[in-house]
């Protein structure tokens, strides 16, 4: 058994960088419109689809985001400016995170843990190093030795925020932002910090994963290349396999009697989370592990599968993924036409191990507008699912369930719900 | 007269290789003026950066300068310097 959270977990802010949009209201308002940032990079009839953050800059997004910070703008550009990709997208997402928690210096000194979720993040800074230093072996950067590791997240989001507590990497390949959430929340949970910051670092492909992916099988890459927008298609009759995506996230995990102490927003909570494993390597889906960390989750948040309202699907595009899938909610959710289910990555790109955290926050987003977003490419539904349709559809959710699976067999789940409308009308704040 | 004109037309161009190999390492330095009195510790390098323009200087002007020299190097006249001392060995 999964021990359960003791109690949920608020989460306090949710900060998101993804093609279709850098900031939460413009990510809410892109999944409502069933928008795609998938494209093919150029006219090349090999070129493989992608949803790249092609026009990603720490200048610009500090520019967005920090017009009233330049002090922390120069630091960001300063700390992150020498640092790869995943690297760089964290320290943005982080930064957003903390100042849209109104965390105070003191409380991101004392009392706040940063985990980091995903492994292998620079693959792309790693393969252009490697393929340098063949030609050029002189040319090789001595930072290297840093930029390489994945623990160059830790660094970078810790110098930028201040955060001095704990700090962890949490892999887990596709399932990873799952897991570090699922940490997160048991840490809060234990008592072993006030808050923790969970960031997930946009994950790099080289152009040999990539292709170590399509000759798996695994990526779409054939069909609607003429429409690359339509290439990622989640429980389709046509789809081919899933999109890889650029997209990192960030939110803040607090207990909610502290986060309502200091006046903090509460975004949603995370009633409960499950992990299972299918003792089995390799690449196959496991519909009956599925199902064990569905239930773990409802079980641990104390809910029935008829407590849940929505569900985010881990729907890739695969073609043995998504009916395994589909068979595993049919498990768990039986046909219930009230539910809805729908998949992100349509919209998004699979961001592989930031997927977990970039899709709890459309699950927020949506939970917060009342309504689920398209399955927008969703021409022929091939399951027996009660999947959200073509356009967006306005519904009263409370209660949601993030689904997050992964090569080696690992299956997460999450329970995410709307703060609970009975909390203490006057909170017992200590007098200033 | 400028500090830079004081130069030699050799120092200028090895000074002109390390400015740009600094301003790829520390994107912050593209910001400031840099002349031959800072030092890459002024314009925001650690031990790792400074080491990341060296080399990447080196290769540039394809010489290859003892650690042991630049070690003693503290503002970027005296890491001129110390190039056009290898350059010279060299010739």
């Amino acid at each position: 058994m999964t021990p359960p959270v003791p109690g949920a977990v608020a989460v306090t802010a949710a900060a998101v960088l993804s093609p279709l949009a850098d900031d939460l209201d413009g990510f809410t308002a892109a999944l409502l419109d069933g928008r795609s940032a998938v494209t093919l990079p150029d006219g090349a009839p090999d070129t493989l689809p992608v949803a790249a953050l092609d026009g990603f800059t720490l200048g610009g997004w500090a520019g967005r985001h920090l017009a009233d910070a330049p002090d922390t703008a120069a630091r960001l550009r300063r700390t992150a400016g020498r640092a790869a990709l995943p690297a760089r997208t964290a320290a943005c997402v982080a930064l957003r995170a903390v100042r849209d928690a109104g965390l105070t210096d003191d409380q991101l000194a004392d009392g706040t843990a940063l985990l980091v979720a995903g492994g292998n993040l620079a693959l792309a800074h790693q393969a252009e190093t490697v393929l340098g230093h063949h030609r050029a072996p002189g040319r090789l950067r001595a930072s290297y030795a840093l930029t390489h590791l994945d623990a160059d997240v830790i660094g970078t989001v810790s110098e930028l925020t201040g955060i001095r507590g704990e700090g962890w990497l949490v892999g887990g390949a596709s399932a990873a932002g799952a897991l570090a959430l699922i940490q997160a929340a048991r840490t809060v949970a234990a008592g072993w910090a006030d808050r923790v910051l969970v960031v997930a670092p946009a994950a790099e492909l080289s152009p040999v994963e990539a292709e170590a992916f399509r000759r798996a099988g695994a990526l779409a890459h054939e069909r609607f290349r003429d429409r690359p927008a339509r290439m990622c298609r989640p429980f389709d009759r046509d789809r081919q396999g899933f999109v890889p995506g650029e997209g990192a996230a960030a939110v803040v995990l607090e207990r909610p009697d502290s986060a309502r102490e200091r006046g903090a927003p509460v975004l949603a909570e995370l009633a409960g989370c499950g992990q299972r494993l299918d003792a089995r390597r390799g690449t196959e889906p496991d519909a009956e592990g599925q199902a064990a960390a569905m239930r773990a989750a409802l079980d641990a948040a104390g809910l029935a599968p008829e407590d849940v309202d929505y569900v985010n699907a881990h729907g890739t595009g695969s073609v043995l993924g998504d009916e395994t899938e589909a068979a595993s909610l049919h498990k768990v959710f039986g046909g219930r036409d009230t539910l809805r289910v729908n998949s992100t990555k349509p919209l998004t790109g699979h961001c592989l191990s930031a997927a977990g955290l970039v899709e709890a926050i459309a699950v927020v987003a949506q939970l917060r507008a009342g309504a689920v977003h398209p399955n927008p490419h969703l021409d022929h539904p091939c399951a027996d699912l009660p999947l959200a349709g073509r356009t967006s559809e306005t519904l009263p959710l409370r209660t949601a369930l993030s689904n997050s699976f992964a090569f080696g067999g690992i299956n997460a789940s999450v329970v995410l719900r709307l703060p609970r409308d009975d909390r203490p009308a006057s909170p017992s704040a200590p007098a200033p | 007269m400028t500090r830079n004109e004081e130069l030699t037309v050799t120092d200028e161009e090895i000074f002109a290789v390390l400015r740009a190999q600094i301003v790829d390492v520390l994107p912050e330095a593209a910001d400031v003026e840099i002349t031959p009195d800072h030092s890459m510790r002024d314009l925001g390098a650690n031990s790792i950066d400074r080491m990341d323009v060296v080399i990447a200087a080196q290769e540039e002007l394809g010489v290859k300068v003892p650690n042991s020299e630049l070690t003693g190097a503290g503002d970027l006249r005296s890491l001129v310097g110390v190039f056009r001392r290898s350059l010279s060995a060299r010739a």
